[in-house]
């Protein structure tokens, strides 16, 4: 049997294409090339082809990453405890944690706001409802925005139809028309107040608005 | 203030607030509800209201919480200072019933929590099974609490013994299962109704009396509160077990 002087050089073996299995459903005995697939021992020497190279492992850990010349100064190749210590806590403070099943500190968007600020304010809103006091000055800073969940058992009693939904809180007061009625009566009392009791001040304002 | 009247109709917007106790949550509206964070998102257990929350593309489910069906609500709503059942932690469930307090409980403990609880009827057992095959973290267990020793292979060390028994024996029931299943300086929720137990003596004589008993078996009582609105001569008393020495000179 001719052998030809056959080098494989496992290293420049074409990567990712050959793998395994590829070279065990060709049976290599039947070729014209001896291929030595065996070792000394019997055992197989065909390896898995390299997936990263050594410079791959080395440029990992570089600190020249793309965009690196659009940076002020190098970064440090280690970050300080008290910065590591800020990060942590503003991660930590992404959420309520995990006593609350990490309840996640919501974006406040205008019309959330809005939303809050209203129920701050709700003893306001209906006369014949008592509230107890707001046990936060603040707005929170954890909270979700929900929604009620229709159930079949109280279609016929206790359901918004699906017209008179809204999107918001405020937005579902402004359509509500007794509501409104309420609030501009209120509204006309206390100016009327305001006009008896400190009519300068209101004469005041009266002439501010004309100027406008 | 937690009727149910005009603020949770289908439909209806509402924001979710973490509530003081770990785990339980409010949601705000024109009213104000307890709510839990339902573990199987998509079912009610006893036809409560749910509420859902979209936050990305995950999607979350909360439960609103009667005080007038559960006694554990209506102590968080009275103001009890720690219910002692954070999630993560493990609790004995004395006088499950159909399960209703059972599943906000196993709301509250969560995925990594775990709820043992103990019912001796039948009937109501079965709704307990029903419910428990659902949710991962219930141990049901038909058996009557008088005799802890028939399922003490089933339960292990717990952090917390919450009794709803309604028995003229409940000191002695809670004293026995704490010997067996509650730790060294874990804590106990007892719901007291007065005329169970003795329905000719004063409400408060009776509450006094339990608490005696509790005292003798070790169980030390730290808070006492009425869960007046909710429920008529009731009482939730909570305590701690076994406490440690306490050191001296700090």
């Amino acid at each position: 049997m001719p052998k030809f002087p056959v080098v494989i050089n496992r290293r420049d073996t074409v990567k990712n294409s050959s793998s395994k299995k590829d070279m065990e459903n060709y049976n290599i005995n039947e070729s014209y090339l001896d291929i030595q697939l065996t070792g000394r021992k019997g055992k197989s020497v065909y390896k898995e082809p390299l997936k990263f190279t050594k410079i791959d492992e080395v440029l990992k850990k570089t600190v020249i990453t793309p965009g690196f010349e659009k940076l002020e100064s190098v970064p440090a190749y280690q970050e300080s405890d008290r910065i590591m210590q800020k990060k942590r806590k503003k991660e930590r403070e992404r959420t309520k944690g995990s006593n609350w099943f990490n309840m996640p500190a919501t974006e406040v968007t205008d019309e959330v706001k809005s939303d809050l600020e209203i129920l701050q304010m709700r003893s306001v809103l209906d006369p014949k409802h008592f509230y107890k006091k707001n046990d936060l000055t603040v707005l929170p800073k954890y909270f979700q925005v929900g929604k009620v969940i229709d159930s079949p058992v109280d279609f016929y009693h206790s359901r918004v139809p699906n017209k008179e939904r809204k999107r918001t809180i405020v937005e579902e007061l402004l359509a509500d028309s007794e509501f409104k009625r309420y609030n501009k009566r209120r509204y006309k009392e206390i100016i009327e107040e305001r006009r008896k009791t400190h009519y300068k001040a209101h004469a005041n304002a009266r002439k501010l608005k004309r100027k406008k | 203030m937690y009727l149910f009247i005009g603020g949770f109709k289908g439909g209806k917007n509402v924001i979710i607030e973490p509530h003081r106790h770990e785990g339980v949550f409010i949601a705000r509206g024109k009213e104000d509800a307890l709510v839990t964070l339902n573990m199987v998102p998509g079912e009610a257990v006893y036809g409560e209201k749910r509420i859902s929350v979209e936050d990305g593309e995950n999607k979350i489910e909360y439960r609103v919480w009667n005080p007038f069906r559960s006694k554990l609500a209506a102590a968080i709503l009275g103001g009890v200072d720690q219910i002692y059942m954070s999630p993560g932690s493990k609790v004995l469930y004395l006088g499950a019933a159909s399960g209703t307090t059972v599943s906000h409980v196993s709301d509250v403990v969560g995925p990594e929590g775990l709820v043992y609880a103990v019912e001796f009827s039948h009937r109501s057992g079965r709704d307990l099974l029903n419910m428990a095959k659902k949710r991962t973290n219930i141990i049901p267990i038909i058996e009557d609490a008088r005799h802890p020793h028939k399922y003490r292979m089933l339960v292990g060390m717990v952090d917390t013994v919450f009794a709803d028994v309604a028995q003229p024996d409940q000191a002695r029931i809670v004293a026995l299962n704490s010997q067996y299943f509650l730790k060294n300086g874990g804590h106990f929720v007892i719901s007291i109704k007065a005329s169970c137990i003795d329905s000719t003596a004063q409400p408060e004589a009776v509450f006094a009396s339990e608490v005696k008993k509790l005292q003798a078996d070790k169980l030390k009582p730290q808070e006492q509160i009425t869960l007046e609105p909710y429920e008529r001569d009731h009482a939730v008393v909570v305590g701690v077990y076994r406490p440690p020495p306490k050191s001296k000179g700090g």
